[in-house]
This record gives C-alpha cells, sequence and structure tokens, in this order.
C-alpha cells in the first residue's frame, strides 16, 4: 500500500522530468535560439530534484494516517537533515 | 552528436547503477571529464542529479515489485542525511586524503568478503535483534528468478545506521560512494538479501543526492545542456535495468558488483596514495 502511494509520486515526478527535459533537449538541438530550451530543461531538473523530497514527504503523510508516529518521526529527521545539508552546503 | 553520445553513455550509467544500487556517477563522471572535457563541476552536478534520476527511474519497478524496503530505508536515510550534514559542516578539517585511504581500504575489504559469500543466494537463519524487531524491518518479496516468496529479517541494525552516518560524511565530503556504502551496509552488516539491499539502496540515493543537488542548481552548475542529456538517458537506461535485475539470481548480481567494488576501491586508494 505504501509501496504503491511512492512509486505514484516518484512515477508522476519522472513523467513530468522528462518531458520537460526532453522538449528542452530538442529545442537546444534543433531552435535558432536556446533560450528556452535552456529554460526548459532547467525546469525539468528542478522537479526531477523535487521528486525525492516529495517522496519523503508523501511516506511522511502515509505514516501520519496510519499513525504510525516512530516512522513518521524518522520522515521528519530525514527532511530537517535534507534542509540543513542544502543549506550548509550553500 | 556530442548530445547523442552522452545521452547513450548516460544510458549505459543508468542500467548499470538501477541494477547495482549505485548513482552511476562511476561512469558519467569519467565520461563527461575525460571523453568529452567538461570541467569537474559540470560533470558533478551532471552526476548529482543523474543519481536522482536513476533513483526515481528504478524505484517504481522496484516498489511494484516489493523488492525495496520502505522500512529499512528510512531507518537509514536518517543516518546518511545526518551524515551529509556533518560533512558539510567538517569540510575542511578533515584531510580528504586520509579520508580516500580508509574508504578505499574498506571497501577492498569487502570486496574480498563479498567474494567468499559469492555463492550464497540467501542469507540463511538471521535472527533479527531487539531494534530490529521494535521497527519490523524484516520483510517478504516475490523472486522472480528462484519462482517463489522470500520472508527475511534484518540484524544489527545500530552498526547500519552508524556505517550510513560515516558514508553520509565521505559522500558529502568527497562526492562519492552515494549507492556502494548503502548496498553493503545492507548486505553485508544486516544480512538482508542481495537484490533487496541494491533496490533499497536505489530507492535511497535519491535522497542522499537531492540536498547537493539543490546547491549544485542555486549555483548555477547545473550546465541544462549536458545534465539535461546525461539525466534523460540515465532515466531510460534504469528504466530497462529493473527489468532486468528483476529476473538475475543474487549470485548474479554479486558477480556484477564485486569488479565494480574493486574498480572504485582502487580509485580511492590511489587518491589517497597520489593526493
Amino acid at each position: 500500500m505504501t509501496e504503491l502511494v511512492l512509486a505514484r509520486v516518484l512515477q508522476a515526478g519522472s513523467i513530468l522530468a522528462a518531458v520537460l527535459m526532453g522538449g528542452g533537449v530538442l529545442l537546444l538541438t534543433f531552435a535558432t535560439s536556446s533560450d528556452w530550451g535552456r529554460a526548459l530543461v532547467t525546469a525539468g531538473i528542478a522537479v526531477l530534484i523535487l521528486t525525492p523530497i516529495m517522496r519523503v514527504v508523501a511516506a511522511l503523510a502515509v505514516f501520519v494516517r496510519e499513525k504510525d508516529r516512530l516512522y513518521a518521526l524518522f520522515c521528519l529527521v530525514v527532511l530537517v537533515a535534507m534542509g540543513l545539508g542544502a543549506l550548509l552546503g550553500a | 552528436m556530442t548530445t547523442l553520445w552522452i545521452f547513450l553513455i548516460a544510458i549505459l550509467g543508468g542500467l548499470i547503477g538501477s541494477m547495482l544500487g549505485l548513482g552511476g556517477g562511476l561512469v558519467i563522471v569519467p565520461a563527461l571529464t575525460l571523453l568529452f572535457g567538461h570541467d569537474i563541476r559540470t560533470a558533478v552536478a551532471a552526476s548529482t542529479v543523474s543519481i536522482i534520476a536513476t533513483s526515481t527511474g528504478a524505484a517504481v519497478a522496484y516498489l511494484r515489485d516489493r523488492l525495496t524496503n520502505i522500512r529499512v530505508a528510512m531507518w537509514l536515510e536518517m543516518g546518511t542525511a545526518a551524515g551529509a550534514m556533518t560533512g558539510a559542516l567538517v569540510a575542511g578539517l578533515l584531510a580528504p586524503r586520509f579520508l580516500f585511504l580508509l574508504f578505499g581500504l574498506l571497501l577492498a575489504y569487502s570486496a574480498y568478503s563479498m567474494y567468499q559469500a559469492r555463492k550464497s543466494e540467501l542469507p540463511d537463519a538471521v535472527q533479527p535483534d531487539a531494534l530490529s524487531r521494535r521497527l519490523r524491518l524484516g520483510a517478504s518479496y516475490y523472486d522472480q528468478a528462484l519462482g517463489r516468496q522470500v520472508d527475511y529479517q534484518v540484524t544489527r541494525t545500530v552498526a547500519g545506521l552508524v556505517l550510513m552516518y560515516f558514508s553520509g560524511i565521505a559522500a558529502g565530503l568527497l562526492g562519492i560512494g552515494a549507492g556502494i556504502f548503502k548496498v553493503l551496509a545492507m548486505d553485508q552488516v544486516m544480512k538482508m538479501p542481495i537484490k533487496a539491499s541494491t533496490a533499497t539502496s536505489n530507492f535511497m540515493i535519491g535522497v542522499t543526492a537531492a540536498s547537493g543537488a539543490v546547491v549544485y542548481l542555486a549555483r548555477g552548475d547545473v550546465e541544462p545542456g549536458v545534465a539535461g542529456p546525461v539525466a534523460l538517458g540515465v532515466l531510460c537506461g534504469a528504466l530497462v535495468g529493473t527489468r532486468i535485475m528483476v529476473k538475475l539470481r543474487g549470485t548474479q548480481i554479486r558477480m556484477l558488483f564485486i569488479p565494480v567494488l574493486l574498480y572504485v576501491a582502487i580509485q580511492m586508494i590511489w587518491k589517497g596514495v597520489a593526493a
């Protein structure tokens, strides 16, 4: 059950990212101006990067709904550590 | 033309990465720097994006096949995420040379112990420790190669987390070992079946890479003309790789994993010696 919810989140993210990046790469290859191509690919990459983060959020939601407090806490710890990691890295 | 070649090499990276639970940076970084002359920043940024692509592309299939152990993944992700955070904090305080040597030797030893276990298809009679029982880490999946359901238990729960913490530091500091240490922690330390280990590693590496990828994207290191075709190729490779992996025996996956392990061990020890 949890598996299928998370699979759906990851699938939606990867399809959206692939469409944006695919369109962008085609524009970069064949269009005369590269601005739109670069913007589309960057948008696709941003979606791709957001997907695993959304996956942890979705897992958190599932564990909360199942009243599994311990695993919901694990998801929160991961989200906070990811956020701090990105801040420290920057 | 170059775009097409980058795309094709990325397919290979995604294929290997998705089957073995690794990021594919192994293939992507040397290909981009040595074959196409891109600088290391562009290559590492593209490779980090490609780790997320491998993870996302492969996880859909592995989740549906129940090969991914979500509970083990959430438990261990706390270790990697905290380690990556520590790595960012202590960057500059620790000599990379020492870390390369330490982790290189650890990998070389793992290659040896995995070679010794090369004939074992599934770990036998694993006794779960108290924490593993409390966290309900044991799971079960249908193995297409064996044609039967595999039930397994997980042990040495804390040791696995500690190893993940240190490998998270290494990943944060050296930009390596996204997947390799995860597979080893689950297979060698926690005694999970190798297929569940690689699938769960695959699931986790996207989360580990995401923090770094956000930073690279904000800094402008992600070059769309390079990272775009790389991510697309890796996604395609990962979709094919998962279809192959579920049909392989654990022993066959080990035989593919050991040479990769040795290669990375030698590369890291070399960096430690030559630095």
